[in-house]
């Protein structure tokens, strides 16, 4: 009798600890700052290539990488990715489990923050700064890196 | 103290009054005689049912009295006779015990199911894509491609 007691509560233990232990697994992402241009020769430096499908959405025409950091995120700290001119962008893995991962991008020069979940291999776009002088800045985070 | 108060107090066992009562009863009996002769024969008569008792008792053969009793007792009242709702549930539980079991299986099987639902909605693939956009001056767009969102703040004063 006392043994099935000890298996039941075995057995909620056990299936309430997987969520938990998953949600705190660190991810691999690769950050990428990007400047994007209205105007120019249309075209993507080969680096770019596999951002084709979502650069092209865009209304810029000429994309070039500023920078590049590639990091082992931890749940709920914070990645500080630099951009030229003094700016930066905050990226923060909230949270990861099988299957998802959910970002944080704080940019202040836009005054704009985002929360988006993705699945490996996804990539998120992001403009970061306003757009002057026909260009702008984006980041792209990838994880799964 | 008169002989009506004094009544009750006669025939008491040694210790059964308090001070001040036996310092009372013993104060009447040495001026009253008709109490002093209801306390003789009241005496007399435990003595006699005391004595009577004893004489029984050594007649008897009592060396199976214990084992007789405790053999009567149910065993359920060996941890305690079930008192109480609670008490009355968990006596019923020892005697259904596959019932029990049920019981104490089900919370497992409601966060096994439940488990699997959450790994089922959450799982990867365009369901599990969540974008929450928030811009203080610009509008924020948001395209969603084949590779993944793609986020943009415009020149409106608007947030979305």
């Amino acid at each position: 009798m006392r043994s099935i007691w000890t298996a039941a509560w075995v057995a909620v233990v056990v299936l309430a600890c997987p969520p938990a232990r998953a949600a705190d697994a660190p991810v691999q992402a690769r950050i990428r700052v990007l400047q994007g241009f209205r105007q120019g020769t249309p075209g993507l430096p080969p680096g770019l290539d596999d951002l084709r499908a979502q650069l092209s959405a865009t209304a810029y025409v000429r994309w070039e990488q500023a920078g590049e950091v590639q990091s082992a995120m931890q749940p709920k700290k914070p990645v500080s990715v630099p951009l030229p001119g003094g700016e930066s962008v905050t990226v923060t893995l909230v949270e990861s489990r099988p299957g998802a991962a959910t970002f944080e991008v704080n940019a202040p020069a836009s005054r704009t923050q985002s929360r988006v979940t993705v699945p490996p291999g996804k990539r998120i776009v992001q403009q970061v700064t306003p757009e002057r002088g026909g260009s702008a800045w984006f980041v792209t985070i990838k994880a799964g890196g | 103290m008169r002989c009506a108060g004094a009544a009750p107090l006669l025939g008491s066992l040694p210790g059964e009054l308090d001070p001040t009562e036996e310092a009372l009863l013993r104060a009447h009996l040495s001026t009253c005689p008709s109490c002093q002769a209801r306390q003789a024969d009241l005496q007399a008569l435990s003595g006699l049912v005391q004595e009577g008792l004893l004489v029984e008792a050594a007649r008897r053969d009592l060396s199976g009295l214990a084992d007789g009793v405790m053999a009567r007792i149910p065993a359920s009242a060996w941890r305690g006779a079930p008192t109480g709702p609670i008490g009355q549930l968990l006596s019923f539980l020892r005697r259904h015990r596959i019932l029990a079991a049920a019981s104490a299986l089900a919370p497992a099987l409601a966060a096994l199911a439940l488990y699997l639902y959450i790994g089922r909605t959450a799982g990867p693939g365009p369901a599990g894509l969540a974008i929450e956009v928030t811009s203080e001056d610009l509008a924020a767009i948001v395209l969603e491609t084949s590779d993944g969102p793609v986020i943009l703040v415009g020149e409106s004063s608007e947030g979305t």
